[in-house]
């Protein structure tokens, strides 16, 4: 072989190429939905298009349904609540929310937030996005703080000019707080107040303890 | 060495061996032993008695020093700082055969930086020398700096460095340049690595004089050996699968140069996982290029032992004992969306991954050693819910991450992405 310094460039640059080549080459995942729940779903997402809802978060739920093998008519249902609770959130939040911020607001809404609570927090924060403070509600009613503990509670903090970061620590104690022992509601209420009265300050009410970054429990 | 003798040998040595280790708590510790002969394989059998010890501060207790995140879990906007790792590993083997003994050695460290974003980057130093009865001792140094983009799915690396000679034969310093790939489909991994390097090469050649008119007698050839610098390429390819208690390993290369035919070379290895950490491991193969082999041997070889390596079976963890009840869960965030999805979860044998960013079909995450699983993937800016799930248990949401409902009497994770 008399260049072999040209060969061996040339092939690095062919493997490259047929490698990037290869790792782009992602086949799309085939529908799991059998074909009743299928028509059943796109009626939804047809209805929702015509509405002008984002149908991403409902083709998702679909597929959710039935990774999670859930029955069809569950899938159906929870489906279409879904797509009602974009409109909800849309209507309380207002036509230029974001496709992030109405997802997330349809979350809050099945979570059990009351509706008003999400246009407050749109006053509460204008011009800022509300995706953080409205997760961190539906986490917290997850958590088993009743749902107006939990829209009180975070109104509370935004109102306060509190930043997501700190929201999301809040909800790291609250969730401390309730597996020590304490009423969800009142570890929601008491973190909250407690930053909003020390908005710079870090959501644990104790000393200044560093935040693990890391997601342990 | 007779078989017998081999057994013995390693019987003895291989306890010594796991002796001089540092403690187990303060580094992951690879022993491999090779006890049984298997004479009737391949034409020089071998028993050997090797142990790897990669140190790496910091495992198992705490995780990975790379695992540093650069947002917190819900992707929160702070001060973006880089992550420096340093790392060191060290390896020694004895080889006692029918034909030939040998021992070596091989140390080296790391240098990792995993900027904010874009590729990693990697100085790596390695060293090694080998001996054998009757033959000056060898060695050699190498100093690599390698650029990695990708993520634990499909990495492409670009490096360049120098290497030496050492021992006996010292050479110059020469320069390295290396392209690699790596990609992981479900339980198999494959990696291809082309490396080009300079190599002095002495070559004879019979000269015949000009013949003087005139002279009757035939001219006399006359040897004249030249030192070459040639460009040498180096090739491999090599594969892994491994599901459940079983482990297939291969790498086989190709070695050209202009002054010789090329020196193809390639080794497999088989194991049973008898545990988590044990596995009964068959080797068998030929001789590769130092830098390059899946195991170290000096000649073709086969050999049948025992291998001890932590977390090597993570499917055979009991499900009792370290499981992962409560992993830990971060993110690395790349240029454009790319973002690595990293859970360190003691015990686990199967890490899967759910969500709306997975189209909600599973996908596994790769095991890259110890209890660190990896996954890359592109996240929109938005809000994503992920499940994951340890072992095929329940799809549970990501620990730390806020959570909500998901309509189906479970929870899911919601991950926001800005």
């Amino acid at each position: 072989m008399k260049h072999p310094r040209v060969v061996g460039i040339a092939v690095m640059w062919l493997c490259g190429l047929a490698f990037m080549a290869l790792a782009s080459d992602k086949p799309p995942p085939s529908s799991p939905l059998d074909p009743a729940t299928s028509a059943e779903v796109a009626k939804i997402l047809d209805a929702a298009r015509a509405d002008g809802l984002p149908t991403g978060p409902l083709k998702s739920k679909a597929l959710e349904g039935a990774a999670k093998g859930s029955p069809p008519a569950r899938i159906v249902a929870v489906v279409r609540a879904h797509a009602g609770a974009l409109a909800e959130a849309r209507a309380a939040l207002g036509a230029s929310s974001g496709d992030a911020e109405l997802e997330a607001g349809a979350v809050a809404l099945l979570a059990g937030v009351p509706s008003d609570s999400l246009a407050r927090l749109r006053a509460a924060r204008p011009g800022r996005s509300i995706v953080v403070p409205l997760v961190v509600m539906a986490d917290l009613i997850a958590r088993r703080v009743p749902p107006t503990a939990a829209a009180t509670s975070v109104l509370l903090a935004s109102r306060a000019g509190v930043a997501d970061p700190e929201l999301l620590r809040m909800r790291s104690r609250v969730e401390r707080d309730i597996a020590s022992g304490t009423a969800p509601a009142s570890a929601a209420e008491s973190r909250a107040r407690w930053l909003a009265e020390h908005p710079g300050g870090t959501a644990s009410g104790e000393a200044a303890t560093p935040v693990r970054p890391r997601g342990r429990p | 060495m007779t078989p017998a003798r081999s057994l013995c040998a390693a019987l003895v040595a291989a306890p010594m061996a796991l002796l001089a280790l540092p403690p187990p708590a303060a580094v992951a510790a690879e022993a491999t032993t090779r006890a049984l002969a298997l004479a009737s394989l391949w034409p020089d059998s071998i028993a050997t008695i090797a142990y790897v010890a990669p140190v790496n501060s910091g495992l198992p207790q705490t995780p990975p020093p790379h695992a540093v995140p650069r947002h917190t879990p819900a992707n929160v906007t702070g001060p973006d700082v880089g992550t420096i790792v340093v790392r060191g590993d060290a390896a020694g083997a004895a080889a006692g055969g029918r034909h030939s003994s040998s021992v070596g050695g091989r140390a080296g460290g790391t240098l990792t930086l995993v900027p904010p974003a874009g590729p990693v980057f990697e100085l790596r130093t390695q060293a090694l020398t080998t001996r054998r009865p009757g033959v000056p001792g060898s060695g050699g140094l190498r100093t690599e700096a390698m650029a990695r983009f990708g993520d634990g799915e499909s990495r492409l690396s670009l490096g360049a460095g120098m290497e030496r000679d050492l021992g006996a034969q010292p050479s110059p310093t020469r320069g390295v340049f290396s392209l690699g790939m790596d990609r992981q489909l479900r339980d198999v991994a494959m990696g291809l690595r082309l490396e080009q390097s300079r190599r002095s090469v002495r070559v004879t050649r019979l000269v015949f004089p000009e013949p003087i008119p005139g002279d009757t007698l035939a001219p006399v050839p006359i040897s004249v050996e030249r030192t070459h610098d040639v460009s040498e390429i180096t090739a491999r390819f090599d594969t892994r699968w491994q599901r459940g208690r079983w482990k297939i390993e291969s790498a086989a290369g190709v070695l050209l140069h202009r002054f010789a035919s090329p020196r193809r070379w390639a080794q497999s290895s088989f194991s049973l996982g008898l545990g988590r950490d044990v596995a009964l491991s068959a080797t068998i193969g030929g001789s590769a290029p130092r830098w390059f082999a899946l195991e170290p041997s000096a000649e073709r070889c086969a050999s049948l032992g025992l291998r001890l390596a932590p977390g090597m079976f993570p499917a055979m963890a009991r499900p009792s004992a370290g499981r992962a009840e409560s992993p830990i869960w971060n993110l690395m965030r790349g240029p454009r969306g790319w973002t690595v999805i990293q859970v360190c979860a003691k015990g686990a044998g199967r890490v899967e991954l759910i969500g709306d960013l997975t189209g909600w079909q599973p996908r596994s995450l790769r095991h890259v050693g110890g209890s660190r699983w990896e996954l890359g993937l592109t996240l929109e800016p938005g809000v994503h819910l992920v499940n994951l799930r340890v072992d095929g248990g329940s799809w549970t949401p990501p620990p730390g991450l806020p959570t909500a409902a998901d309509g189906f009497d479970g929870l899911a994770g919601v991950l926001v992405i800005e």
